[in-house]
């Protein structure tokens, strides 16, 4: 199992740097770049360091496409994608990519753009497919992969390409459109080699692990069906669901240190609402398939060991410091090594592995919630768990196997 | 593909009606039906192999032309004594041409038993590609091999067959043939698949896993 890190904001430098940190550890194996939050020339230099430093990790760059549509709003977050830097970037109306000249125009600039950066694959621009399959938006984000391979070709560069599937959570809940559309991707004339998988939520403030078991099934039946049609699928934002995918067939997850870097939203790129405090940091257990408040797992250490991972970066969460880490640097690398952990490179996650993980975090949380004073509360409780295991059945029944 | 013979396809008006008349080279050979009611020896892997690759390389040049044969079965396979051609698809009588319209008549164009799921969309004919084929490939392969439908019983009517078709899993190949390699049955298998999307769909790659 492939794990890649999400790049946003506060990337870090020097020491700091926590996608070199995290690639230094073995913990991640490749990046995907941001060019929301990092201007060019620092893409430039840290794919170059990543290239020279890490010969063998994945260098991948998410053009952004989809926010595209939301660049009309004066008020809008586009970052740096509005700069002289990524000149590919545009604002675009709907209607303006209703034009199939419009959009082989754009996927040839975006590629072309891509090609002069040193990165071992290309990401081909898309477009949110929101709500339903036979929405004017599902037209047009099947008009960009169809025409991506033949854009690509004519840049005339023969790295790997993928193309950006990006997808309502909801929409994935719609089992016969998804059936129908997967049927129309996987017979493409010219097809990409694989494919980059976002699933849009309405805020980015949902936890990873609160999805919904159609969605989750969904978005496991999109693997599944891909890589059996000899596609490659890197999954962006997935975080703790990282496991699940590539059991299903996936090749790659990717995760941040923000939670807009844990679960794809637009509302990232939307004018900002009021509020918001920074989060308490938090520590990923995979024996309960969640991650949890430092002062939980300090609560909970010594009474219950197992939720422990038992690997290099618990030394993070010391029990003499509260098992707070000293900073987001360290809650990264903790959740980076934890879930690869699910599966170290080189191997592959069973979907039969997805079951008994479901069990035993079942079974921890029994226990937990059996001992007085020490139960779980708000999103560091055990509700995933249901979810999660519906998904599994649901995917199963999708993907006509048992498991 | 079974070839053209001397009689080349032509329109002939007979009694009011028009017929296009053709005629087919002449396969010395016994069809694959015929075989499997006779129960005789079962075949190899490797025969199993040789029948699945000739049946997906005809599909690929049918499909070049944006053609769906759409009656794979094994009464529509004549097995030679060719090593170079070891079998041969016949009947293109009811092939369905994605460009044109159709010249079948009413209902659904097929032999029950060998019913591809899609088929019995009523929009089928929007939906329909080459995995439809790919689907009725591996039936003809499984029932060759194992000397039974993968689905379907005997004793079944023409609605229970096509109930089955649409929603009872097939019997694992390797439950039928142990012998067999698991890479192969899984193959199989997964052809058999009811939605088109689990089916393996890149040809090359398919005819290529079936290489001795």
């Amino acid at each position: 199992m492939k794990l890649y890190a999400q790049q946003g904001y506060g990337t870090g430098s020097g020491e700091n740097d926590r996608i070199s940190a995290g690639l230094a550890a073995g913990h991640i194996h490749g990046a995907i770049i941001s060019p929301k939050d990092f201007a060019h020339d620092r893409a430039m230099t840290l794919l170059e360091q990543i290239e020279g430093d890490f010969p063998d990790a994945d260098r991948l760059f998410d053009p952004h496409w989809y926010a595209s549509i939301l660049a009309y709003d004066p008020d809008s977050r586009m970052g740096k994608l509005i700069s002289d830097d990524y000149t590919y970037f545009e604002a675009r109306r709907r209607s303006q990519m209703e034009s199939e000249s419009q959009v082989r125009a754009d996927l040839e600039a975006c590629l072309a753009f891509q090609a002069q950066m040193p990165l071992t694959a290309a990401i081909a621009p898309g477009i949110v497919i929101r709500q339903r399959f036979n929405s004017a938006e599902a037209v047009i984000a099947k008009n960009f992969i169809r025409n991506a391979r033949v854009a690509w070709d004519s840049v005339g560069d023969n790295r790997p390409l993928y193309a950006t599937l990006a997808i309502d959570a909801e929409a994935l809940q719609d089992r016969l459109a998804l059936e129908e559309f997967l049927s129309e991707i996987t017979i493409l004339d010219t097809p990409p080699d694989g494919f980059y998988i976002l699933v849009h939520n309405p805020t980015s403030g949902i936890p990873p692990e609160l999805v919904d078991p159609r969605t989750l099934a969904g978005w496991m039946l999109l693997n599944h069906s891909l890589n059996l049609n000899g596609f490659e699928v890197i999954n962006g934002y997935s975080d703790i669901l990282s496991p699940f995918l590539v059991a299903a067939g996936g090749t790659a997850g990717a995760t941040g240190w923000f939670n807009t870097q844990k679960v794809f939203s637009l509302d990232r790129f939307a004018p900002p609402s009021p509020g918001g405090r920074r989060p308490v940091y938090r520590y990923l257990s995979t024996r309960l398939l969640n991650s949890i408040r430092f002062d939980e797992l300090q609560l909970l250490r010594d009474r219950f060991p197992e939720v422990l991972n038992g690997l290099v970066t618990d030394q993070f969460y010391d029990p003499e410091n509260g098992s707070m880490p000293d900073g987001q640097l360290q809650e990264i690398l903790q959740t980076w090594d934890a879930i690869t952990s699910f599966a170290p490179a080189g191997s592959s996650p069973q979907l039969s592995d997805c079951r008994s993980w479901i069990s035993r975090a079942s079974s921890q949380y029994e226990q937990i919630n059996l001992s007085p004073g020490m139960r779980l509360m708000g999103r560091s409780n055990g509700d995933h768990l249901e979810s999660i295991a519906s998904g599994l059945q649901l995917f199963s029944e999708l993907a006509e196997i048992d498991f | 593909m079974v070839k053209l013979a001397s009689v080349p396809l032509g329109e002939h008006e007979i009694n009011g009606f028009t017929y296009s008349i053709y005629s087919e080279e002449f396969l010395n050979g016994p069809d694959l039906w015929a075989l499997i009611k006779a129960k005789g020896a079962p075949p190899s892997e490797t025969e199993a192999k040789q029948l699945m690759r000739s049946l997906l390389v005809a599909i690929k040049e049918v499909w070049s032309m944006r053609f769906i044969h759409r009656d794979i079965k094994p009464a529509n396979v004549i097995k030679l004594a060719d090593p170079d051609r070891p079998f041969v698809l016949i009947d293109l009588g009811i092939a369905f041409g994605l460009l044109e319209t159709g010249l079948t008549l009413q209902g659904v164009p097929c032999t029950n038993r060998y019913l591809a799921p899609e088929m019995a969309n009523p929009n089928f004919r929007a939906s329909l590609d080459y995995r439809t084929d790919l689907y009725t490939i591996a039936l003809t392969v499984f029932e060759y091999s194992a000397g039974q439908h993968p689905i379907a019983r005997d004793s079944d009517d023409a609605i229970r067959t096509v109930t089955r078709a649409l929603h009872d899993p097939p019997k694992p190949l390797k439950d039928l043939r142990p012998d067999f390699s698991t890479e192969f049955c899984w193959l199989i298998d997964q052809l058999l698949k009811k939605k088109p999307a689990l089916r393996p769909a890149n040809l090359d790659r398919l005819i290529a896993q079936t290489e001795i």
